[in-house]
């Protein structure tokens, strides 16, 4: 180093703060600290929110919650009258539904789905002891307001009463005697005060034709076997009716029909059935076979439109096609 | 105030008690007056206790606040472009500053005008170098240039200053 660059280390070195610039200076800083520590700190979450790692754990939380609770919904529909979830499914997850039926078709086939909700839940507690019975009763409530909203705008409300059917089974037999007895306008009662009025010198005999007579139509007690073909029937007569449904010529009548299938269904509902005298009983499943040998008649009258249809029309290939599928499924007792 | 609070303010109370006197340095020649410099050491300072209190980290204190002040030197000049020599005659150097040995004065004074004459880039080289006291790879690395460009640069300033010192 020379000279001259010594004159200049040495200028820097004479330079320095006197104790009262270094104190003076310190103060101010000390000052400035205070008033920095009184304004608002940054939030402590900064860190973890800004790490890499849990940066996102919020979203995710927020995410992991929509699942849950869509598992939620899920469980609810498989809910019971008296669980937990139930109000959910009632009160939630079916007023969704209502939202997307839009079309009066949609809406109609909402309210079929929901009285068969009803229904298969009042079949399912009517045997569950756990569920009290305020309960089950409430519920068949429920069940019949949903009916009752069935019947808005659907004209055939009546059960089909005294037509006798083709279909032949000992149940059916009965009942279509039963009808017969009411078209010809002689009842049980009237048969053998009317061979009493024809024939008086013979009253014993009367009075015992007229007992066989009234023997013969006193209703038998209902089999529980009897209640299983109908319930079979039905079954059977549901699965085809959601088949038709789907032809679209046929969608309006079928819904129609599936109202009145469910109508029958409730009428014979245990907890409700069991509890009727036989007459009721006889009653009830004479009308409940007249109605699904109706619901019979139009499948079958159905099936046969199709099929023609489906025979002339050579150039919807495809459509036809799904059909013809579906009618060997109506052929089976399917489940 | 918390622990942690009271730690951070010892830390930078102590930095400032070791650094200040450099910084005062450094700034005082570059700035040729002695109020400029003195505030320019407050407010480096306080802007690097913002940074603190932020959040933010700071890798190398010492280098930060050197950066800071060269910020704020660097906004000094173009705020007073014009004059800075007047200013010096000015304000000047404080006859009364009890650190500054009047035999030297009149020579420090010397040195300051010619140092006032360079070009602010070379004045910086020139107090890097024998104000502060860095070698010339530490100055190529704080500038970002190589050692020999740097190397160049202050033997020409330092030429330049000698001109200027011997026609004051």
């Amino acid at each position: 180093m020379n000279d001259f660059e010594q004159k200049i280390i040495q200028a820097g070195k004479s330079v320095s703060m006197t104790e009262r610039e270094r104190a003076n200076i310190r103060a101010q800083l000390i000052s400035h600290i205070k008033d920095t520590h009184s304004k608002p700190v940054a939030s402590p979450y900064v860190q973890f929110f800004s790490s890499a790692l849990y940066r996102h754990s919020v979203s995710f939380a927020f995410v992991a919650v929509l699942f849950f609770t869509g598992g939620l919904s899920t469980l609810a529909d498989k809910a019971l009258p008296g669980a937990l979830l139930y109000p959910l499914k009632t009160g939630i997850n079916e007023k969704v539904l209502s939202w997307f039926a839009v079309s009066e078709q949609s809406k109609k086939q909402l309210s079929i789905t929901l009285a068969e909700r009803r229904l298969f839940e009042a079949e399912t507690i009517a045997t569950e002891p756990n569920i009290p019975e305020t309960v089950k009763v409430e519920h068949v409530k429920m069940l019949d307001e949903q009916l009752q909203k069935l019947e808005g705008g659907n004209a055939r409300t009546q059960v089909a009463e005294t037509e006798p059917t083709p279909v032949m089974d000992s149940s059916v037999t009965e009942s279509s005697l039963m009808n017969i007895d009411a078209t010809t306008a002689i009842t049980a009662t009237e048969a053998p005060m009317l061979m009493k009025m024809s024939a008086p010198a013979q009253d014993a005999t009367t009075y015992e034709s007229a007992a066989v007579i009234s023997d013969m139509t006193t209703p038998a007690p209902v089999s529980g076997e009897e209640i299983k073909i109908v319930r079979d029937r039905i079954r059977t007569i549901r699965a085809n009716l959601v088949i038709i449904r789907k032809e679209p010529s046929r969608s309006v009548e079928a819904l129609d029909y599936e109202a009145k299938l469910l109508r029958t269904q409730r009428s014979l509902l245990s907890s409700t059935f069991e509890g009727k005298t036989d007459e009721e009983k006889r009653t009830i499943l004479g009308d409940a076979n007249a109605v699904l040998s109706e619901i019979e008649l139009f499948l079958d009258e159905s099936k046969a439109t199709i099929k023609s249809s489906s025979q002339s029309t050579l150039q919807n290939d495809v459509p036809v096609q799904n059909l013809e599928g579906s009618l060997e499924k109506l052929e089976v007792r399917s489940e | 105030m918390n622990t942690e609070k009271r730690i951070e303010n010892e830390v930078f109370l102590k930095a400032y008690e070791e650094l200040a006197d450099a910084l005062f340095r450094h700034s005082f020649f570059r700035v040729s007056n002695r109020e400029v410099a003195l505030d320019m050491v407050q407010d480096t300072f306080m802007k690097t206790w913002n940074h603190i209190t932020k959040g933010k980290e700071v890798e190398n204190f010492k280098a930060f606040l050197y950066t800071t002040m060269n910020h704020l030197i660097i906004d000094y000049y173009r705020k007073s472009k014009s004059g800075s020599l007047d200013a010096l005659l000015d304000d000047g150097f404080d006859t009364e500053d009890a650190s500054v040995d009047t035999v030297q004065s009149a020579e420090m004074s010397l040195v300051m005008k010619s140092l006032d004459m360079l070009g602010d880039g070379d004045r910086n080289l020139v107090v890097k170098r024998y104000i502060d006291g860095l070698g010339i790879g530490e100055i190529a690395e704080s500038l970002g240039e190589s050692e020999n460009v740097i190397s160049v640069r202050l033997h020409r300033a330092l030429e330049k200053l000698k001109t200027h010192y011997r026609h004051e």
